[in-house]
């Protein structure tokens, strides 16, 4: 009895990934989502243009492949995802990851409820365009029937509902088998979004106008760069937009196999996140122009960033163009989807890695009971006042939830684990070799950003309150849910691991 | 996909709070508006007491901007108050840096009578030409801060005036550019081909067309050049021209850090996925399968290590 026990209790290795290519599409597939579209050409075109890519440059290379590398480095290591690995990295940090898995896991709730916009917007594309002249109004009163603020709940949007129970199916179907599942789903979602954005660039630099939304992009404003704001803007795009801090490439690497690179890999998936991010800009760009020019108004008139951009802006540029409006907005949309699914499910497998491991459980029910719950809790994001709630939420893991994550791995991986054993593992696997110049940037370097860009969040957030919402709604939906976040990460570094269980039992029985 | 909401609500929510003037029930012509709503009846005698404490000295000008930029672009308001409380915003200017040289400007009041000329434009026309009279270049200012498309038409009426300051109608120019749209696009090309304006106001009309003529701009100034007999507006739109190529062509600015953006960022994936393929086996795109983990699970025992 106690055997079989045992033996039932034994987790069972995750599966490996089975080509190098797999991990590369399945990490690459993680860090390029939707904010590569609606926020890094934003960003660019607010913080200097073109001049913006030097520190954005500089930032990729100082901040974002050193903390990919960080990462790697962990999950390979500790073959575990992120809290466990945690743990072995050092006893009373196991916390740390289950912040980043718990900030991910809610981020994911609320990110499928808008692949389920896009699924209804590929729905209206293809049904003639179907948010018809307004489609600002089509998004708000029609999809989302929004109300007039947190405090008015609203009914559930049935379309909502159903695309997002799609979605979930989807995340299910990708992350089913683990790695060896994944390694299949990213072979089209990765390079089909990527083969449709060169269409959609090619379609943008083709329209009137496109030279005009280029400008805005790429014309360098040099004096930007003597901004600081300009230099911590470039190392928030590229923290935000790796998909750091969220657990996601530690479990990812940890399902490598032994003699893996990490180096390497870090720095492809670090450029190609950032080269579909310019091609991203170049594209909307492009098009925004030719908006501008129909309604003979200045670029930056039209430009807008986030949702607004997508699901308001975009159909309206749809409705003015002239050739196959409604075959451009269905490979728009379709695009948008493919780039959103791989981050999703990406989170959802780092979320219930950590759990399958911790508790030795079985993939497919836990997995199936972790996406039945989010769906679950994401209905309330497909309400009438979801979107205001997203929008709180959203802020606040962003601000707090994830910039404290990514300080406290700093911490706990450079200074209590020691950044130099994991930099000489890596370059014992790596292709190209890392120097003690990155021990500084994990050590000081970085955590001296997310440590400035925190206090200036915190101070901003305190003293001018978010987007002119309710302070309850804002003690609600920020305060309460980060703080919730921390707490729960405590409560569950604390349970007891099956595997110790069984060591316990194991250990018991041999005793007797 | 991180922060991908903010903005959102103020880009597309709006229109959900905003409150329509024409929703309530107002007897047009009246005097006093405000006496047939009874929640501004409240409004206007607290907006009163302000005006009084202002007077008075018992607030702050400063601390009250947002209840008098309300009161300002409020249409329901009484007209001799909402002058009143007006005046108080005309003088409160706020620093900019203009060409490196920093001047004050009636941003307040400019966002209000901006909102307000939608509703009231008569209002709004009176109240203007009693800036006019204060001070010509904080109105030419406050002109340029009203600039809405709702606006244009008053700004088109300001700039044929010809008793008007030239300063406050090339100033009006400008703001028809700087409204946008096709409906400022059609006020610019009216005043450039009317012969009564000034040539300099032409002119003037002629370089506010530049941003925003794009390709049908461009066909029209050059069908002006063919058409005109003045050498100085054939100038003038010889020179709106050369600035409208820039929304027609990229710059080179824009070429070089195109060039620079898709050399590294791309050119860079590439290098190192080269370097990928040329040290490793198995390479990035090799379909060899690594197998299941060799070897012990060094992770592990160093972490057990660690505990």
């Amino acid at each position: 009895m106690g055997d079989e026990k045992i033996e039932l209790l034994k987790p069972k290795g995750p599966a490996k990934w089975n080509k190098r290519s797999a991990f590369i599409l399945a990490a690459i597939g993680s860090a390029v989502g939707l904010g590569n579209v609606w926020r890094f050409p934003f960003v660019c075109y607010e913080n200097g243009g073109g001049a913006f890519l030097i520190p954005y440059l500089v930032a990729i290379v100082t901040a974002g492949i050193p903390l990919m590398i960080l990462e790697f480095s962990l999950g390979h290591k500790m073959a575990s995802g992120a809290p466990i690995s945690f743990g072995k990295a050092h006893r009373k940090s196991e916390w740390v990851g289950w912040v980043m898995v718990i900030v991910g896991f809610i981020i994911t709730v609320y990110y499928a409820v808008i692949m389920s916009w896009c699924f209804n917007y590929v729905f209206q594309a293809v049904n003639s365009l179907g948010w018809g002249d307004s489609p600002g109004e089509f998004f708000n009163q029609t999809l989302l029937q929004i109300t007039d603020g947190p405090g008015s709940i609203g009914g559930l949007s049935w379309p909502l509902v159903i695309g997002l129970v799609l979605t979930w199916g989807a995340i299910y179907f990708a992350i089913r088998k683990g790695a060896r599942s994944v390694g299949k789903v990213v072979l089209l979602t990765v390079p089909l979004p990527w083969l449709l954005l060169v269409v959609m660039s090619i379609r943008g630099a083709t329209l009137e106008g496109s030279a005009a939304g280029l400008n805005y992009f790429l014309n360098p404003d040099w004096s930007a760069l003597l901004d600081p704001g300009v230099w911590l803007s470039a190392y928030g795009q590229v923290f935000f937009s790796f998909s750091l801090a969220f657990g996601v490439m530690i479990t990812y690497a940890s399902y490598l196999p032994r003699k893996a690179d990490i180096n390497n890999n870090a720095v492809i998936i670090s450029l190609s996140d950032a080269a579909t991010s310019f091609l991203a800009g170049l594209t909307v760009f492009a098009t925004l122009g030719f908006l501008a020019q129909s309604g003979h108004q200045s670029v930056g008139e039209v430009m807008t960033a986030g949702p607004g951009l997508v699901f308001a802006v975009y159909p309206t540029i749809f409705n003015q163009m002239p050739f196959w409006p409604g075959f451009f907005a269905a490979i728009f949309f379709i695009m948008l989807l493919l780039l959103g699914i791989d981050s999703a499910f990406s989170l959802v497998e780092a979320k219930a890695e950590a759990w399958i491991t911790k508790l030795g459980l079985r993939r497919k029910p836990t997995l199936l009971v972790i996406c039945t719950i989010a769906m679950l809790m994401g209905l309330f994001f497909a309400t009438g006042s979801g979107l205001y709630w997203l929008d709180i939420v959203d802020n606040f893991l962003n601000k707090f939830g994830l910039i404290l994550g990514g300080l406290f791995e700093c911490i706990v991986l450079g200074w209590l684990y020691g950044s130099k054993k994991l930099r000489e593992y890596a370059n014992k696997q790596s292709e190209i070799r890392i120097g003690r110049w990155w021990d500084f940037l994990i050590k000081y370097f970085t955590p001296l950003i997310l440590i400035v860009t925190f206090g200036l969040d915190l101070y901003r957030t305190i003293s001018e309150g978010y987007g002119g919402y309710p302070d309850w709604a804002v003690f609600v939906g920020g305060w309460c849910v980060v703080a919730l976040i921390f707490i729960l990460s405590f409560l569950f570094s604390r349970i007891r691991t099956r595997k110790r269980e069984a060591a316990d039992l194991e250990g018991g029985e041999a005793d007797a | 996909m991180r922060r991908l909401i903010p903005l959102l609500v103020i880009t597309l929510a709006p229109g959900v709070f905003a409150q329509q003037p024409g929703d309530q029930e107002l007897v047009a012509g009246s005097d006093e508006p405000w006496r047939e709503l009874p929640d501004h009846i409240l409004l206007h005698v607290e907006r009163q007491d302000l005006l009084f404490d202002l007077e008075t000295d018992q607030v702050k000008l400063e601390d009250v901007v947002d209840e008098l930029t309300a009161a300002v672009a409020d249409p329901f308001e009484e007209p001799a108050l909402r002058t009143e409380l007006a005046d108080r915003l005309f003088w409160l200017g706020t620093e900019v840096e203009v060409d490196g040289v920093t001047i004050e400007e009636p941003q307040a009041l400019g966002a209000a009578l901006a909102v307000a000329v939608a509703d009231d434009p008569d209002w709004v026309r009176g109240y203007l030409r009693r800036c006019f009279a204060k001070d010509v270049f904080y109105s030419c200012r406050l002109l340029e801060l009203m600039a809405v498309p709702t606006a244009i038409p008053l700004f088109d009426e300001l700039a044929r005036d010809a008793n008007l300051d030239f300063d406050l109608r090339l100033s009006a120019v400008r703001a028809i550019g700087a409204a946008e749209g096709r409906g400022a696009y059609d006020r610019l090309t009216a005043l450039i081909e009317d012969p009564v304006p000034p040539d300099q106001l032409r002119v003037e009309a002629m370089t506010a067309l530049a941003p925003i003529g794009y390709d049908e701009g461009r066909a029209f100034l050059e069908g002006f050049i063919a058409e005109t007999d003045s050498s100085r507006l054939a100038e003038g739109a010889a020179a709106a021209l050369e600035l409208l190529e820039e929304t027609a062509s990229m710059t080179t600015g824009a070429w070089i850090m195109f060039a620079l953006g898709f050399l590294l960022l791309f050119g860079g994936a590439v290098f190192f996925i080269i370097i990928a393929v040329r040290r490793s086996t198995p390479h990035v795109f090799s379909d060899e399968d690594e197998g299941e983990d060799e070897g012990e699970d060094e992770g592990e025992d160093e972490g057990d290590e660690q505990r």
